[in-house]
């Protein structure tokens, strides 16, 4: 398998604050892998840093084989890389909450230029989550969680990209719904072919979702290894499994 | 004259002024919905608009000499047009050369150059044309019609109906097209936005031009009333602001509502409570101080809470 994102030693910091310290990891085509870690380890930075959201002080991310973060200011911008075909499920949902659902959807399609390919999405979406299109038409603040993370996926879907990028899909949901939610993200996987890289609390179902797995600690990837081999790891059943 | 017709009257009178605050209100309410920043050189886009409206439409026609008809009112709509797309260009240049630069700035900033920019457009314009005060020729006839007991001047039909066509596109903007949903979505979530692949930078230049062009055609019919000078743009600048923080500043309805609402209470208020003439702009100021009392959001301005 080709390797589609690669990180290669990256370090980033918020004033004098480190938050992550030469980060270097690797995501193959078509894989779904995980990044561990406690709250305040760096996951959602190094997912912020891949998509420009936050600059680099050290180090390069790379892109299908195209560099697009570098050190400050000779990076891509943030609307430039999710052209390239990355998109991000940021942390919090951050859905359009004013707008309606299928309004939402035709943001997430806003690189679409052809109105037949969003609207064939949009069903292909209101198939896969049959909620979003039962409340189509209403504004996304009502929506549950649930409801709003798996439009924030859909969102992210429209525009059909190469890389999902996950941020705590399970953040302060109902068990059963998460499961529900990692069951979708297998069938993005699975049938979509788009690749996957989650960052996630929940160590146990990252796991064992993912082919291949990071641990970040202190803004530091202290191990990685198959997801099996990880929930098997005395270290992380230990800090993260609750074993 | 009964007192009730009066009041008619007086509503009428309101609504044609009240449309002209709500179409320069968009301007400042679009613009801080999308970078939290009061453009306090706003009002004096609206004097630029008015000039060079005027300047168009003086060479199209002669100016006062020439009569009404069909080739005055096509060159009032061609001078309408032609200073809105100065003013939409002036816009983006403004906020390309005193704003951007400024986006990661203290706050304080980009306020302190908008004060600025609003100082050298009107001094600039003093000094081109000069501080005394023009006349706006009617390009129609302006006789009065009477329905009923109410008169009603063609320029104040004039201006309502083009303060709602112009209100009408830009919902239909908004609220259809691919650009204008994306305008919402950045003034909602910047970062979010972009990461749907939106130039957060070219929605905000579009904001400019939009809000611009609308202060332009603003412009051009307030001066029916209020004719056309260098500081036009202040007094009804400050009052469309006014017109955007009752409606709730940030919202698109809420300004054309505030606009529209604080004219009609400008022009039955000062009657109602015996303020003299010179003194009636207290009115809209005791208004806005009413609403931060008792609804500082704003009429149907929202306080933003998360789901979390």
């Amino acid at each position: 398998m080709s390797e589609i994102l690669k990180i290669d030693g990256i370090s980033v910091s918020y004033g004098s604050i480190r938050a992550l310290s030469d980060v270097s990891m690797s995501v193959s085509e078509g894989d779904i892998v995980s990044l561990i870690g406690a709250n305040g380890a760096g996951k959602s930075t190094l997912l912020n840093a891949i998509v420009g959201l936050v600059p680099l002080k050290e180090g390069s991310i790379s892109f299908a084989g195209e560099t697009i973060c570098q050190t400050k200011h000779h990076g891509l911008s943030t609307d430039l890389i999710a052209r390239r075909g990355i998109a991000l499920v940021p942390e919090g949902r951050h859905v359009f909450a004013d707008m309606t659902v299928e309004e939402n959807l035709d943001m997430g399609a806003f690189m679409v230029k052809d109105q037949n390919v969003i609207d064939k999405r949009k069903d292909e979406m209101y198939d896969f989550f049959p909620i979003l299109g039962a409340r189509r038409k209403q504004k996304t603040r009502s929506l549950s969680g649930g409801e709003q993370q798996m439009m924030a996926i859909a969102r992210a879907l429209m525009s059909s990209p190469r890389l999902l990028l996950l941020d705590e899909p399970g953040l302060g949901l109902a068990p059963l719904i998460v499961q529900d939610i990692f069951s979708k993200i297998r069938i993005i996987n699975e049938e979509n072919k788009v690749t996957v890289f989650l960052v996630e609390q929940n160590a146990r179902l990252a796991l064992r979702t993912s082919s291949y797995g990071y641990v970040l600690e202190n803004g530091r990837i202290v191990l990685e290894d198959k997801g099996e081999n990880l929930l098997k790891n005395e270290r992380v059943q230990k800090a993260y499994l609750g074993a | 004259m009964g007192t009730l017709t009066l009041y008619m009257q007086y509503i009428v009178n309101g609504l044609t002024l009240g449309s002209i605050y709500s179409l320069i209100a968009l301007g400042y309410t679009m613009v801080y919905g999308i970078l939290k920043f009061i453009n306090f050189a706003h009002g004096d886009i609206l004097m630029v608009g008015a000039f060079i409206g005027l300047l168009i439409y003086n060479g199209l026609t002669g100016g006062e000499a020439a009569d009404p008809g069909a080739w005055t009112l096509l060159s009032f709509f061609i001078a309408m047009i032609a200073s809105m797309a100065f003013c939409a260009l002036l816009g983006m240049v403004i906020e390309r050369v005193a704003y951007k630069p400024l986006r990661n700035a203290n706050r304080l900033a980009p306020l302190l150059s908008a004060i600025g920019v609003s100082f050298i457009l009107s001094n600039g314009a003093a000094w081109i044309f000069g501080t005394q005060s023009r006349r706006f020729p009617y390009p129609f006839e302006n006789e009065p019609i009477h329905i009923g007991s109410i008169t009603v001047t063609p320029h104040q039909i004039v201006i309502v109906v083009v303060s709602v066509v112009m209100m009408f596109l830009l919902t239909f903007f908004v609220n259809r097209t691919r650009m204008g949903k994306a305008m919402r979505a950045a003034s909602l979530d910047q970062a979010t936005s972009q990461l749907m692949g939106i130039n957060v930078n070219r929605v905000i230049s579009l904001t400019f031009a939009i809000g611009s062009a609308l202060a332009a055609v603003g412009g051009i019919l307030a001066s029916f009333d209020f004719r056309v000078y260098p500081s036009m743009g202040t007094m009804t600048g400050l009052k469309a602001f006014v017109a955007a923080v009752i409606g709730g500043i940030g919202n698109i309805q809420g300004a054309m509502l505030g606009g529209v609402l604080l004219g009609i209470l400008e022009a039955v208020g000062a009657p109602l409570l015996h303020i003299p003439n010179g003194m009636k702009d207290t009115v809209a100021f005791a208004v806005l101080i009413v609403v931060l009392l008792v609804k500082p959001e704003g009429i149907l301005g929202k306080n933003e809470r998360e789901k979390v």
